[in-house]
């Protein structure tokens, strides 16, 4: 007779499902299962944002909440497979808090899944040459990094998003996703290597596959590298959705694009205006025009533009009189073309569209001052890491890299017993664009394919100028692209300090100036920027977690 | 000893030893309750999301499970995490809204907290507990009372618990507690500081005390008070100045007659008593006050058949009301069976509560104490082994609106119902018509009993007209209560399993 913890343990499936079958108290088939202890993690948070940005608004004094609660249980089988479920929930306050919305306001409840994995070891089972892991599992490649950092995985390409806390606003410096990982380990483990194939679980388009690969290693002790590589949304099964085709996200290439001057506007249309109804209203600012003027573009123009035969018509107008901002009236339309004189038409030489696919690349280091002084290991560390958001230049947005090249380092300090760990991180993002999921996040909404696309959202003082022959332009997104962008956001930093009170017991502060999003009523991540656009706008957090 | 971390707590845990530390692991507990009842008689209510709808006859089902982990560490230090579910409806149903139709899950964390004990753990005095936890100072109270912490001040609300019906008579405080026993723990003092997680505006933080005295094991006293709303999340949300049925304006003066030009408005002038004058009714001389928003359409003529606001005219001070509030409790206990020598015939006790939940009064709303102070009376009647528990409870609230939450939660108004949503027709309330106000609710009343079938599970049988409300569409407590008055109730079974 055929055993069935031996089926069961043939297959990847089999031995899952019998591991967790396993976590509960059980007979029969559970005997070579070796349960391990139920973990407890639980924390209850306090933090107020004292001087912050919200749809383009100052907010300054919003006290924010949270409580998690989660049950860690484990199960290995022989010692070679582990099985490891942690599950358990949070109360949170949705952001903005609407008085006369109850459900805006008060704590809500959600489920959480922190991990759900199978994890199979090759060779010795206490030091094994080679692992296997699969389900959702935190994944976690600069362990000195406390909120800043962790770039390869949790950041996006196109656009650049950049990530910090999220349903856990602390501690948080990793990746939750589901999929494979394979490790190898050499040299002792001096030498590590990780290849993944992730599901993406927060960058849209969802669901799709991005191999990486991770290496670190190890030199004495006191010298850390590494670095990875991540193919963003590499593999896709529904590629359409990688690089949607639609007006949103087409990029005009002209050739022979005129001369402009300065305080000219340029404009798309089927038709020369007058006709508000036949413009449609693109923007390219130049210098000495006050950028951020809203011309927004309506559906319909769009689906007029896409339809016609000859769509890119393109005409320069110079406002010759009383300077481009006095032109537009206040649904955005010229009020009179009298001013204007029509330079030429231009037909684009080719169109392209902007995609959400590409390759990330990680380096990081750290040296450990406190190996080299005698101190406690791990307790005097600097350490660094940069990436690149997107190897490939796109046409517009995406044509100088640097611009997608953030850098962080880090200190943490020795503080003789004082505390457990003290920590500064500093960030540089020199992108123009405000790193917001505005757009982006409209695209993962109820409408992808036409809603949004892998373009950034605009910068708040932004210009540029086009005056070569050679010009590509966006079909439908206001964009104000410069070399001097918007760089108010540029530098973040963070300082996170720990206590243990007991055993069990501790509490943490954060003070930071990051990337935090909080979550709506519904648990959807808030649209807009980061609360904090500038280095001074900041908040800070206090943690109660208990948990062994 | 054994020892876990999750990943998140590794970070900035360098300097962390805790190889040698003694960690007591309790087994997984279990817990799960079935409940199965019917709303026998009620009067039609209606919710902001939906239509009226007649609750008679509704089914009240419910299924949850849970899970709890406890661990100790060194002796002191107590780790508390229970997780679970629930399954259950909505109400109303409404055959238009698909939504409304299948069972619901709803996931919930019961508890999560950290207690520390100082001095002899086994014998400590002072102990602080910091997360979710359950805080129940009256033991008696199985379904009314319960007030001081559970309840809000300005409206007066009282609630029971929304999302499991029975048993749970307890404040699920967020937050800290700092508790000191004396007199070989006769005497103990909770200090408490929680965050308002219900009550508008949710977060701000109310502390609190409750102070217990036991006299010979008979007689248990308490007292308490809270400061609801002391440390609000923004001042600028405990009162809604932008709402003119929310701002009281006092005229100190009204120098001459005043024909009014406007549709009826409640004021109060010169007596506190107040008045709802009709559409071109004149206005006394002498101190007037009404709210904001009538003041502000009082017409008066100026001369020369030019209309002006008296809110234009005359000098004014504006009060607006406001959502904090001072609580405060007492309650006895007294065992009868203790003192007759009836130990083994079952608990045999009487008990009360009192509250007045807000001290201070604030314009028209809130101007009778009396108004604010529920009364609660129970007592457990001896059973001789047939039964665990058999126990009764009556309470008398004369608060003059009804248990609403719909002004106050719907709109974040710190203003009491003033809308009759019993009954077919939406009617106006009491307010603007009739001083005396709605008091078809005040009396509420329960019977609950409790038989142990065998070791893990239990059976309970409630019946009752007491705060019961469901959960809406949103996941939101129903705004209006089920019952509204004595001779509405339901009853309700449950079978309840856990070890």
């Amino acid at each position: 007779m055929v055993n069935p913890k031996y089926l069961m343990a043939r297959s990847w499936p089999g031995s899952v499902l019998a591991g967790l079958l396993c976590l509960a108290p059980s007979q029969g088939i559970c005997e070579d299962w070796e349960q391990g202890p139920t973990g407890i993690f639980s924390y209850l948070d306090i933090g107020q944002i004292v001087k912050g940005t919200y749809l383009d608004a100052p907010t300054e004094y919003d006290i924010f909440s949270r409580m998690g609660a989660y049950l860690k249980k484990d199960a290995t089988y022989k010692h070679r497979l582990q099985v490891s479920i942690e599950l358990g929930g949070m109360f949170f306050n949705p952001y903005p808090p609407i008085p006369n919305a109850p459900w805006t306001f008060g704590f809500r409840p959600a489920p959480g899944l922190n991990e759900a994995s199978a994890l199979y070891r090759f060779g010795d089972t206490q030091s094994p040459s080679a692992e296997f892991q699969v389900g959702y599992f935190p994944v976690k490649y600069n362990p000195q990094a406390t909120n800043l950092g962790e770039y390869l995985f949790r950041s996006n390409a196109y656009p650049n998003i950049l990530r910090s806390g999220d349903w856990h606003l602390m501690n948080s410096a990793n990746y939750r996703s589901g999929g494979l990982r394979f490790g190898t380990r050499h040299a002792g483990g001096a030498f590590r290597q990780d290849f993944f194939l992730l599901q993406e679980v927060d960058n849209y388009p969802t669901s799709t596959l991005s191999p990486a690969y991770v290496a670190s290693l190890d030199l004495g002790g006191w010298i850390q590298l590494g670095g990875g590589v991540s193919w963003q949304h590499g593999i896709a099964f529904r590629p359409s959705l990688v690089t949607p085709k639609t007006p949103h996200n087409r990029i005009l290439h002209f050739d022979d694009f005129p001369e402009v001057a300065d305080q000219e506007l340029v404009t798309i249309s089927r038709r020369p205006p007058p006709n508000p109804s036949d413009t449609i209203h693109y923007g390219v600012v130049l210098p000495g025009h006050r950028a951020g003027t809203p011309w927004d573009i309506s559906e319909v123009d769009l689906l007029a533009l896409q339809q016609a035969t000859n769509p890119y018509n393109l005409k320069v107008y110079t406002d010759v009189a009383t300077g481009a901002d006095t032109v537009l009236d206040a649904t955005g339309h010229y009020a009179d073309s009298s001013n204007y004189r029509e330079v030429g038409n231009r037909w684009p030489r080719d169109t392209s569209y902007t995609s959400f696919r590409g390759l990330k690349f990680m380096a990081r280091a750290s040296l450990d001052f406190g190996i080299l002084s005698g101190m406690v290991p791990g307790s005097f560390v600097l350490y660094m890491e940069a990436a690149l958001l997107g190897a490939q230049n796109q046409a517009y947005y995406y044509t100088k890299v640097l611009e997608r090249i953030p850098v962080m380092a880090g200190l943490r300090l020795p503080t003789f017993g004082v505390l457990d760990g003290l920590s500064l991180e500093l960030e540089y993002f020199p992108s123009t664009a405000n790193l917001s999921s505005a757009l982006y996040m409209r695209g993962a909404g109820s409408n992808p394919v036409d809603g949004g696309g892998p373009i950034p959202n605009a910068p708040v003082d932004g210009r540029e100028t086009k005056s070569s022959s050679a010009f590509d332009v966006p079909v439908s997104v206001i964009y104000y692209d410069s070399p001097d962008g918007n760089h108010s956001d540029d530098i973040k930093w963070s300082v996170l300090a720990k206590k243990t009170l007991f055993p069990g017991l501790m509490v943490y502060t954060q003070i930071a100036s990051d990337h935090m999003r909080f979550r709506d009523f519904q648990q959807e991540l808030l649209e807009s920027k980061t609360f904090f656009q500038r280095p001074s706008e900041w908040y800070y957090l206090f943690r109660v977690e208990y948990g062994i | 000893m054994q020892r876990h971390q999750p990943v998140a707590a590794l970070i900035l845990c360098a300097s962390c030893a805790w190889a040698d530390v003694k960690v007591e692991r309790k087994p997984l507990a279990i817990g799960g309750f079935v409940d199965i009842g019917q709303v026998v008689n009620a009067d039609s209510i209606r919710e902001p999301q939906s239509e009226s709808f007649d609750p008679t006859g509704m089914m009240l089902n419910r299924t949850a499970a849970g899970v709890t982990q406890e661990i100790v560490v060194e002796d002191r230090l107590l780790l508390r995490v229970s997780i679970g579910g629930m399954f259950f409806n909505v109400a109303p149903q409404i055959v238009a809204n698909p939504k409304s139709l299948p069972i619901k899950f709803g996931p919930g964390i019961e508890e999560s907290f950290a207690l520390y004990k100082w001095g002899d753990p086994k014998a400590s005095n002072l102990e602080a507990q910091v997360g979710l936890f359950k805080y129940k100072y009256n033991s008696d109270a199985f379904n009314l009372g319960e007030y001081l912490f559970r309840a809000n001040t300005y409206p007066g609300i009282l609630y029971k618990s929304t999302w499991s019906w029975m048993n749970r008579e307890v404040y699920d405080a967020k937050g800290l507690r700092l508790s000191y026993t004396q007199l070989h723990g006769t005497l103990r003092h909770d200090l408490l500081l929680v965050m308002e997680s219900n009550n508008f505006p949710a977060q701000s933080f109310s502390p609190g005390y409750v102070g217990t005295w036991s006299l010979g094991g008979i007689l248990e006293m308490s007292a308490g008070v809270q400061f609801q709303h002391l440390v609000p999340v923004k001042p600028s949300w405990l009162t809604r100045k932008d709402r003119g049925d929310a701002v009281w304006v006092e005229f100190p003066n009204i120098p001459d007659t005043v024909p009014l030009f406007t549709g009826n408005i409640t004021y109060k002038a010169p007596s506190k008593t107040p008045r709802v004058v009709p559409v071109s009714d004149t206005l006394l001389p002498g101190p007037f006050a009404t709210f904001k928003g009538d003041a502000q359409q009082i017409m008066v003529d100026t001369g020369g058949g030019n209309l002006a606001p008296i809110y234009d005219i005359y000098p004014h001070t504006e009060t607006p009301i406001s959502f904090r509030g001072i609580k405060t409790m007492a309650r006895l206990s007294l065992d009868l069976g203790g003192m007759l020598g009836m130990e083994g015939a079952g608990p045999f006790r009487f008990f009360a509560e009192a509250a007045i939940l807000g001290i201070q009064d604030q314009p028209f709303y809130y101007d009778k104490i009396a108004e604010r102070m529920p009364v609660m009376v129970g007592m457990n009647v001896p059973t001789f082994g047939l039964l665990d528990l058999l126990a009764f409870q009556v309470e008398w609230y004369g608060n003059n609106a009804l248990n609403s939450m719909d002004q106050y939660y719907a709109a974040g108004v710190p203003i009491p119902e003033r809308n009759d949503y019993s009954g077919t027709q939406l009617k106006k309330l009491a307010w603007e018509n009739d001083p005396s106000n709605y008091h078809d609710d005040d009396w509420k009343w329960a019977i609950q009993a409790k038989k142990s079938l065998i070791p893990g599970l239990n059976a309970h049988l409630a019946v009752a007209s007491d705060q019961l409300r469901t959960v809406n569409i949103l996941f939101l407590p129903s705004a209006n209560p089920v019952l509204n008055h004595p001779s509405h109730w339901y009853y309700l079974f449950r079978l309840e399993w856990g070890w």
